[in-house]
């Protein structure tokens, strides 16, 4: 269902930026000549059935046509709308690449994991005492940089000795974390109702 | 019928080769092309999977994407496992001098036999 929708999303994404590139075009190729010639806004606006657009805004484009401070300003928001459109079609059309955690840089090359693997690692770690039911990872490479941090949430039974769960379980996953040169921190969390481990 | 041409192989697609073999040979870790099939050398017909070449200057870089075996080596280990063998092999087959720097991804751990996708 998530994928439908973000298909949809970059699909209506995709359309609105062609709309836009295609207004952006027409008004540029309108603006080539002044007055009420075949290229300039006003045969624009009649082409397009805004008579009265063309009225109450007939001023502003007359300003807009001659040179001045409106002339300036209508150049430089029209270089920042080309930007931005640009901008939005590397963003929509380039493909995401995913960060990776560098795990070590040598002379020979690089060592990384993929964000996924090294979470789900620890996470098989750090479910391995017996109170633990669940264990949820969450990785955060730095940029460019080696290691990063990890966030261990265990859910565990009722105990009366919660902290030793969270020793056992950080005692489990750290020596991975150090290899993948992770800062780890841990936290717990008990199930909305809690189930006793005989 | 004609023959069909066979072109020598560049010197990427040799390494791209030899680093096939390399993480063919070594135990607890096999290739992968990722997710979207994005990582793979062409050579000729056929694709070498989790193996992208690329120069450098006069230099071939190598990045070997991989999945690992749970429970996991240490990684340092297994990368240094993997660069040793690719720079005896490149060693051995006259390579050696174009062998850049080896890069090692490790996209997924998984238990020994489950070949499910790369997630």
């Amino acid at each position: 269902m998530v994928l439908v929708l973000r298909a949809l999303a970059t699909l209506i994404g995709l359309l609105l930026l062609v709309v836009l590139a295609a207004a952006g075009l027409a008004a540029a190729i309108f603006s080539l000549q002044a007055g009420d010639g075949t290229l300039s806004l006003s045969q624009l606006a009649s082409l397009l059935s805004l008579d009265d657009v063309r009225d109450s805004v007939g001023g502003w484009l007359t300003g807009l046509e001659a040179g001045g401070p409106v002339a300036v300003v209508a150049a430089l928001s029209g270089a920042g709308a080309v930007l931005l459109g640009l901008g939005l079609l590397i963003g929509a059309l380039v493909p995401r690449r995913e960060r990776l955690l560098i795990i070590e840089r040598s002379p020979q090359g690089a060592l990384s994991a993929k964000r996924r693997a090294a979470a789900s690692a620890l996470q098989d770690l750090a479910q391995q005492p017996r109170v633990v039911l669940a264990a949820k990872v969450r990785v955060r490479p730095r940029r460019r940089r080696i290691g990063g941090r990890a966030r261990v949430t265990l859910v565990h039974a009722q105990t009366p000795e919660p902290g030793r769960v969270l020793a056992a379980a950080r005692g489990a996953s750290e020596p991975l974390a150090e290899q993948l040169s992770l800062r780890l921190r841990t936290r717990r969390r008990e199930p909305r109702r809690a189930r006793r481990v005989s | 019928m004609p023959e069909r041409v066979q072109r020598p192989a560049s010197g990427r697609v040799l390494l791209a080769r030899l680093a096939e073999q390399v993480i063919a040979a070594q135990d607890a870790v096999s290739t992968t092309a990722g997710r979207d099939g994005r990582w793979v050398t062409a050579d000729g017909d056929r694709l070498i999977d989790g193996v992208v070449v690329a120069a450098t200057g006069r230099r071939l870089d190598v990045e070997l994407h991989v999945v690992a075996e749970w429970p996991p080596e240490p990684l340092q280990q297994l990368a240094a496992r993997l660069r040793g063998g690719l720079e005896r092999s490149a060693s051995n087959s006259g390579l050696s001098d174009q062998l850049g720097d080896v890069d090692v991804a490790i996209h997924d751990v998984r238990e020994r036999g489950d070949t499910g996708a790369v997630r």
